[in-house]
This record gives structure tokens, sequence and C-alpha cells, in this order.
């Protein structure tokens, strides 16, 4: 008659991992002027607000690291963060074998322990993604609506000059609350 | 009585099931199971075969809209062209006689080659989907009037007679096509926007400088929608990264794009001035999708403009 052995093994997984999240959308720009000078206007209003141009592109980082990275030539805005983190992951599996040196049930133990920490770190990857979302969602909003801040502020710009080119301007009113923008004109 | 054998009275059955003729159980039998494949059929059920086809498909094109008045009925728009079948319904109709249909199958068979053709492949996968079972089959799919009505992957765009046959159809389709989106994740939502964009795209094309009145089908669905934005997104789970979110948003758009660019092509016939030689024709194309209007128009633009913004 033959014992039945039990036999245990353990695995272990350490893994970097880096996540990352983002979004790109579309640079609203009315085109008023001709490209090149509303671009001149765009990158103007992007410097005031602590934007710097790196690699032909308008780059600012935030505090909590959110990259936001304005695309004038191709029209668009790119928002994304990106995180890392350090995975340590142990797991033991237990099992009947033949004998204390059965290969085969160790070999299948051992499989079945990795293919569970290899599970478990494609959650612990996931939830650090999540985290991730989470705070760009937070401030998605507000980074957004700095960016059509800028372009609003572009805009009003570059309907001055086009009004000044057409006459001599007579008055400029400005509605805070609406965003309105009288011009009035002399041709 | 007429007398064939056990595999072509199953072959019979399946053609007869597509216009509603033969008994559910009995075609659902056939549709599950595997049985030996065979090449051809004798004179007698030929004989069968070629008159179901010929009188099911007519009166199925009319059940489904054809007898619909619109400036006529689809008789009276334009000359009916002949409903030719070719090896292709055969082929198909074969094919779902011998092979369990549970499973989407990868059977490469030929294209259809006539109107009939395409007619029957539109009719199998409105059966198989009937009676739940898996209708997006490879072969179905190709098929250009059957990719209209499904999304599915053809390269061309359908006979724009049976497109017009089919108008009330192809409406209350992408009615649920653009409805259900409100239960699909990003995933499913990148996927289908895909083939939406495809297909919607190819149509649009074809018709852009030829009769624009096929596009009714859209300007209709469109009238019958009452979604919103964030409706069609209300299956995106919330761990959901935003960038899934926002390729799902844009995905989601696809059909709201079209109906952007008929937009452009509505606003461009209230151009047309009266003496110009498309004026008539213009003025009807606007008749015709004035049950959307501007504010339709408008409201699906902004529709539109909404997902591709992404989140916010």
């Amino acid at each position: 008659m033959s014992r039945a052995y039990m036999i245990r093994v353990s695995e272990k997984l350490t893994r970097h991992v880096v996540v990352r999240d983002g979004i790109e959308c579309r640079l609203e720009v009315l085109p008023i002027l001709p490209a090149k000078r509303m671009g001149e206007l765009i990158a103007a209003a992007l410097a005031k607000r602590g934007f710097e141009e790196k690699d032909g592109a308008w780059v600012r980082v935030e505090e909590d690291g959110i990259k936001v990275s304005v695309d004038i030539e191709r029209g668009t805005v790119t928002l994304s963060l990106e995180g890392e983190a350090n995975l340590d992951l142990e797991h033991s599996r237990e099992g009947r074998a033949a004998g204390p040196k059965d290969e085969q049930a160790r070999s299948a133990l051992r499989d079945a322990a990795r293919s569970y920490l290899e599970r478990k770190a494609a959650a612990a990857t996931d939830a650090e993604r999540q985290k991730l979302t989470e705070r760009l969602d937070a401030r998605l909003a507000d980074l957004r609506r700095e960016i059509d801040d800028a372009t609003n502020e572009a805009t009003a710009a570059a309907l001055k000059e086009k009004a000044a080119s057409m006459g001599e301007i007579k008055s400029i009113e400005e509605d805070a609350d609406t965003g309105g923008l009288t011009i009035r004109v002399k041709l | 009585m007429k007398r064939v054998a056990q595999s072509e009275a199953e072959l019979l059955t399946i053609a007869r099931a597509l216009f509603g003729r033969a008994n559910r159980s009995e075609t659902r039998r056939v549709l599950e199971q595997r049985r030996p494949d065979f090449r051809r059929i004798g004179e007698t059920a030929m004989d069968l075969l070629e008159d179901t086809l010929a009188k099911g498909a007519v009166l199925e094109l009319v059940r489904r809209g054809g007898w619909i008045d619109r400036r006529g009925r689809l008789w009276d728009r334009a000359e009916p062209p002949a409903l030719e079948f070719t090896a292709f319904t055969f082929e198909l109709l074969r094919w779902m006689t011998v092979t369990p249909m549970r499973a989407p199958d990868r059977s490469v068979l030929s294209k259809p080659a006539a109107l009939g053709d395409e007619v029957v492949a539109f009719l199998a996968a409105d059966l198989l989907e009937r009676l739940g079972f898996e209708h997006r089959h490879r072969v179905l799919m190709r098929a250009p009037l059957c990719s209209l009505v499904y999304a599915g992957d053809a390269d061309e765009a359908p006979d724009p007679f049976l497109v017009d046959a089919l108008t009330e159809e192809l409406t209350r389709r992408w009615v649920d096509i653009v409805n259900a989106k409100s239960m699909l994740g990003a995933d499913k939502h990148i996927e289908n926007g895909a083939r939406e964009q495809r297909v919607l795209g190819l149509f649009l094309d074809a018709i852009e400088n030829g009769d624009r009145r096929f596009a009714l089908f859209l300007v209709e669905a469109a009238r019958r929608l009452h979604v919103t934005a964030p409706d069609l997104m209300e299956g995106i789970t919330e761990g959901t990264s935003l960038s899934d979110r926002s390729a799902a948003m844009a995905a989601a758009a696809r059909f709201f794009e079209a109906i952007e660019r008929v937009q452009t092509w509505h606003a461009a016939h209230g151009l047309v001035r009266f003496f110009d030689d498309e004026y008539d024709a213009a003025q009807r194309l606007r008749e015709d999708w004035e049950g959307l209007g501007d504010a339709g128009f408008a409201r699906c633009a902004q529709i539109a403009e909404t997902l591709r913004r992404g989140p916010t």
C-alpha cells in the first residue's frame, strides 16, 4: 500500500509596474486670424498660465504629477498621469503527492501558484491604475476649464486684432459673467 | 404530392423559414443539428426552392416596408429590378442546413452576387436572430445589405433599391443599435463604433453624388431616438480608465457623426436656387427630412460634439 504525502510549494512575485492613464481631446480654436497667428496668441495665453514649450508642445506638470500638454499645430490637448508601484506578492499551495520527490505534483502546484500570483499582480496593477484614474478624474474639469479659458482669451485677442484691421475701434465691452465681447468699429 | 430526400426537405424548411412559412420547432431542429454535407439537390427540390424564393423574397420586401406609401409605393418610386438568385443562395441555405448555428462560424462562402442573394443573406441573419441563434456569422456580415442592417463588415454599400425597400426596417434596427449602446462596456463601444463608422461611411459615400433620398432611414432613426450623450455611456463601469472612456465616447459618436454629414447635405439643399436644375429634388429632400428638421439635426450634432469632447 502506498502512502499519500502532502507537499507545499511557495512562490514569490516581485515586479515593478508602471501604470498610466490619460485622455486626448481637441483644442477648440476659431479660425479668426491665420493659423500661425492664432497659434501665437494661444501660446501666449498658455505661457501666462505657466506652460512651457517643449518638443513642439506647450507643457505644464501639476504638483500632483498630472501632465497637461497642448499641441497647437495638431490641435490637441493631452492630460496624462503616470504612476509606479512595486509589487511584492507571495503565495503557497499545498497538495497531495506520491512521495516527497514527486516532481510532477510539485511542478503542477508551482504552476498553479504562479498563475494565482499573475492574477493577483494583474488585479493589483489595475487597482493602481484605478487610483490614478480617480486622481486624474478629480482634476479633469478644472484643467479643461483652464484650457478653455486660455483659448477664450486667445479668441478675444484675435477678435480685437481683426477688428483693428477692419477700422478704428470705438469701444470694447467685455462681460466677465457671460464671456461676451462687443467691439464697435468705425469703418 | 412531390417527394424529396430528407436533406432536401431540411434545406427547403430553412428556405421557407426565411419568409416565415415553416414550422418554428422544425426550423430550430435543423439549425441546431450537424448533418452530412451534400453538394446538390434534385430537380424537384430545385423547382420548389426556386418557387419559394421567387414568391417569398418579393412578399418579404413588401411586408417589411415596401408597402409604405412614400411618394408612391416601392414599385411606383422606381422600376423594380429583377430579383435574381445565384449559387450563393444555394450555398448559404446548404451551409445553414448542415452546420450547427450555435457558435460563430468563420466559413468562407462566396459573396452575394445578385439582389436576391442579398435579400436571402439578410433574412438568414434575421431568422437566426429571431430564433436566438448566433447571427453574426462572417458570411452574413460580409454581405452588404446585412452589413448595413447589423453594422457588419462588408466593404461595399448595398443596392439602393433594397435600402429603399427596407427603409422602415433599417430605421428600426439603427434605433436599436444606438439605444443598445447604453448597456455596452468600453471595449464593445470601441469595437462597434469602428464598424458603424465604416458601414455608414461606405453607405453615405455611395449615395452622396447619387440619390440622397436613401439616407432617409438615418434621418428617421435620428428623429425617433430620445437619448442624450450620458445615456449612451451608462454601461461604462466606474473603474474604467479615462483613456478607454474617452475612446468609448468617441466611438459612440459615430452614428451622430453620420447624421452631421447628412445635416451638411440638408443645409446645402436649402441653398439650391429655384432656377437651378436640382431645385425640385432638393426641395423634396428638405420636405422628406423635415421630420428631424434643423432642430433635430442640431440636437444630434450636439450629442456628437459632447461625445467627441470626452469625459469632463
